[in-house]
């Protein structure tokens, strides 16, 4: 059966296709968020990361104003203006995503 | 020289759902053009239940009669009226149904920007532009494109 919270972040356009993805039966958290964003990161040649530099910090921004997650459907895209299409796009297509863990203890104990 | 349209849209709300109401609109007519429907696929919400006025995207909607998607981004005017750019992505709607083709089209909103998006749309719909075929449609339109 496949998990309630899903979702991933993709380095994309000019040629490359990367992602991350994540799907879990517990809302995926902030401090998560940012991990699979690193992990991303550290996947692309030096070049392909360079070209999303400011775009990975653009997503990295977005990830750590969320204040209490936010709910699936959601699609980000941070491009890089200076090329056509070369991207970080944040997409949660099922749950919630970026919560803080005082959070999900809350919803542990009271719901 | 042209002009931006709905310039301090990320500032003023007012101007914000004026621009969201023309997209809005636009559809409208191709619905009543080519006789479909359409639906907003992703959540207009913050963490908060308030609306997000950021523009990414300002404007979504999916075609079930075509199974496709169309996202648009709209960021604050910078020094150039041709300031547009698109791509074919997927977009995964619902968690039974397979991945659906997603027109992005990501523009600062000027009168040339707009004609190409509506001219993108358009295309889109009634299937006259792939992956292959939208970069000719923009290098078409967008000789100046400036490379990383």
């Amino acid at each position: 059966m496949s998990k309630r919270h899903r979702g991933r972040i993709q380095a994309q356009g000019d040629g490359l296709e990367e992602s991350e993805s994540w799907a879990q039966d517990e809302p995926l958290t902030k401090k998560e968020g940012l991990s699979i964003l690193e992990k991303l990161k550290l996947k692309l040649k030096k070049s392909d990361y360079l070209l999303r530099k400011d775009q990975f910090e653009d997503a990295k921004r977005f990830i750590e104003n969320i204040d209490g997650g936010i709910d699936a459907v959601k699609k980000k895209t941070f491009r890089n203006r200076k090329t056509k299409d070369a991207r970080i796009d944040i997409e949660i297509l099922g749950g919630t995503a970026f919560i803080t863990v005082i959070l999900i203890i809350l919803i542990y104990y009271f719901f | 020289m042209g002009s931006f349209l709905y310039p301090d849209f990320l500032n003023d709300k007012r101007q914000y759902n004026l621009v969201q109401a023309s997209w809005n609109r636009l559809f409208i007519r191709l619905g009543e053009k080519y006789d479909f429907k359409y639906s907003s696929y992703l959540n207009p919400y913050d963490s908060s239940g308030r609306k997000e006025y950021d523009g990414n995207p300002i404007f979504n909607a999916f075609i079930p009669k075509i199974k496709k998607a169309v996202r648009i981004i709209q960021v604050s005017p910078g020094e150039n009226v041709n300031d547009i750019s698109a791509w074919i992505d997927e977009i995964e709607i619902t968690k039974s149904s397979s991945p659906v083709k997603e027109l992005v089209i990501d523009l600062a909103l000027s009168k040339e920007t707009k004609n190409v998006a509506i001219e993108l749309i358009d295309s889109w719909v009634i299937g006259q532009i792939n992956e292959h075929s939208l970069d000719l449609y923009l290098s078409k339109d967008q000789p100046e494109t400036t490379p990383a």
